[in-house]
């Protein structure tokens, strides 16, 4: 279970996450809704660790470990997972053996085997059907030439295949068509499960159709100050943040 | 003291092409002396450790491994001097010169060896490919030269295509200066790699001479620790319907400096001319250094042209993202700077792509991990 005590964290000295609590239990799907600026990139990269966000206050854990003190890549091998929501395209290095070297790293963190050619090639094969991920796709250098949807695929693909314990997926809709939606939805879908612990970042109730949550929490202003079951989205997109923070209050 | 004094004999052996060169060379030695750091072209280039002793020649130190098509040739006179202090060093005190002539076309390709030595050598070759000829060409600079000072010169007939690889690992002092002399229709495409080396400057010049020659130069160089590095390039369209390429790449890391000065001349015969330069560098450490200059000079209308030059950090961006999939930070970096080295590399030859990237992938962090990412995935 994820657990976030009083999250203060600045990013150049400015100050965008202000005491951020929250609880994710294992095997549960929580969405974070909120506006522009409130904070949600800030959480999802402080979660996984990126440099220049500087926490000042309040802690992080993960299945009881200390998050923050730790690396990206030993996050990751905790189990920690971030589906960006600009994936970055890496030209000169193919996705597979990238894909390849990240679960391997993994692994070997993990005191697991690592796995051979083949044995990962048929895994991949599997996985990529999960998003429609066209082969071609796979050998291509990373998001490199890849439409906005084909990135979004990219990010679950790789998902599936390292199989996270703890999945944040920041704004994965934006950008998407509906029918790409649908793809996203339905590959993060088939990864629910009772040992895994989702938080689903968006800015929009539409995705929230698709990706079924357990819970809605409300971000504003660097904190979360509501939180509520799925119904809270909508009344989100048909009221606005501000009505509801109001009536949170009252 | 005049530098000619202070330089060695002459060679005992005299070969008579060189008469006249070697007068010339002479001249311009006499007159100009070797470079200081108010020379232009030698700004960021230090050629001060290299005084009368260290000048001497020793033997050579140049092997040719010459495959079936060719073969070697007399030459009553040899070209003139190509420019700069160092050709002229090299005609002065050369003890011998290598003409090959290239016919037909030649499948295996022609190997130059140079190992350095404790004592400066000073080889010469001119190649000429003839008419329509085809033939690879590679060069190797290995060892650790006290200064190997090599001119070579390449002559491209009518329809002539060489590919050259040039490989300098050396880990002393190489100055080398590559003339390209294209005819009609002829191709030229170079790899040039430079990894590491106290000290290492080419001088590497093309003209497309006769109507639709192109060139294609490729460069990858590496520093780190307080090797020097400096690669001086220049394209003359002299001629209509030439194209030029140029793509360089480097990185500096410790307290290695890099120089990259490149120009592409579009002169007034040069009409319909196509004229691209990049380099783009890697810089790895705050103590290291990167001097780049690519320029363009255009005298005619009807040309097309790009340059760009940029020298920047590992992006941290791609950083993270590799990061963030569990891939650790070494193994991360490696991963980024071999595939920004990727692009001068492509088109190589299968077997010298290998070579270079072994030699790389040893300068590169977390080395092993990298090479087993090699291994192909179907």
């Amino acid at each position: 279970m994820l657990k976030i005590e009083n999250l203060h964290a600045s990013v150049d000295g400015k100050e965008i996450l202000r005491g951020l609590t929250l609880e994710v239990p294992a095997g549960e799907v929580h969405a974070i809704m909120g506006p522009n600026g409130s904070g949600k990139s800030t959480l999802s990269y402080v979660l996984a660790g990126r440099e220049g966000y500087e926490v000042t206050e309040g802690s992080v854990s993960f299945g009881g470990e200390d998050l923050l003190d730790m690396d990206p890549e030993e996050r990751a091998a905790l189990g920690v997972f971030l589906a960006f929501q600009y994936p970055v395209a890496i030209p000169g290095v193919s996705n597979l053996q990238f894909l390849r070297t990240a679960l391997n790293s993994i692994r070997k963190a993990k005191g697991e085997e690592e796995l051979n050619a083949a044995q990962f090639m048929k895994l991949a094969r599997e996985k990529a059907k999960l998003v429609e991920l066209k082969p071609e796709l796979m050998k291509r250098a990373v998001n490199h030439g890849f439409s906005g949807g084909e990135k979004k695929r990219n990010e679950i693909f790789q998902m599936a295949m390292l199989e996270p314990s703890l999945a944040i997926l920041d704004e994965t809709d934006s950008g998407l068509d509906i029918d790409a939606l649908k793809i996203v939805s339905q590959g993060v879908n088939a990864l629910r499960g009772p040992e895994r612990s989702m938080l689903v970042i968006t800015h929009y109730q539409r995705l929230l159709d698709h990706i079924v949550p357990d819970v809605v929490h409300v971000l504003m202003d660097g904190r979360i100050v509501h939180s509520g079951d799925k119904d809270l989205a909508l009344r989100l997109e048909n009221e606005g943040y501000e009505q509801v923070r109001a009536e949170a209050r009252a | 003291m005049s530098l000619l004094e202070t330089l060695p004999a002459s060679p005992k052996s005299e070969p008579p092409a060189m008469k006249a060169l070697r007068e010339q060379a002479h001249e311009r030695l006499a007159s100009e002396g070797l470079p200081t750091k108010k020379t232009e072209a030698w700004r960021f280039t230090s050629v001060a450790a290299l005084t009368g002793e260290t000048l001497a020649a020793g033997p050579s130190t140049l092997s040719v491994e010459a495959p079936k098509g060719v073969s070697t040739v007399e030459r009553e006179s040899l070209e003139a001097l190509p420019a700069g202090p160092f050709a002229a060093l090299n005609a002065a005190l050369t003890d011998e010169t290598v003409v090959l002539r290239a016919e037909g076309v030649v499948s295996e390709p022609l190997s130059l060896r140079y190992t350095g030595a404790d004592h400066a050598s000073y080889p010469r070759m001119r190649l000429e490919v003839a008419k329509g000829a085809e033939l690879t060409l590679v060069e190797r600079f290995e060892g650790e030269g006290a200064l190997t000072d090599a001119v070579l010169e390449l002559v491209l007939e009518d329809g002539a295509r060489l590919r050259h690889v040039r490989i300098q690992r050396d880990a002393g002092r190489l100055i080398g200066s590559v003339s390209v002399t294209q005819g009609r229709d002829s191709h030229y495409a170079a790899h040039v790699i430079t990894l590491g080396g106290a000290l290492q400057r080419l001088d590497l010049k093309v003209g497309l001479d006769a109507q639709g020659a192109s060139c294609d130069l490729r460069g990858f160089y590496a520093v780190d620790g307080s090797e020097h590095c400096d690669h001086h390039v220049r394209v003359d369209h002299r001629a209509p319907h030439g194209t030029s390429h140029q793509t360089f790449r480097g990185i500096a890391d410790g307290k290695g400096v890099a120089v990259f000065d490149s120009q592409a001349i579009v002169h007034r015969t040069g009409g319909h001319a196509e004229a691209h330069q990049e380099n783009r560098n890697l810089l790895l450490s705050s103590s290291a250094g990167v001097h780049t200059k690519p320029h363009l000079e255009i005298d005619h209308d009807e040309v097309v042209a790009s340059h760009g030059a940029t020298v920047g950090a590992l992006d941290e961006d791609s950083l993270f993202y590799l990061r963030s999939r569990g891939i650790p930070a070494d193994l991360a970096r490696g991963i980024l700077i071999h595939a920004f080295a990727h692009e001068p590399l492509t088109g190589m030859p299968d077997a010298f792509a290998k070579e270079v990237e072994q030699g790389l992938l040893e300068r590169l962090p977390a080395s092993e991990a990298l090479a087993d990412l090699g291994e192909e995935l179907a």
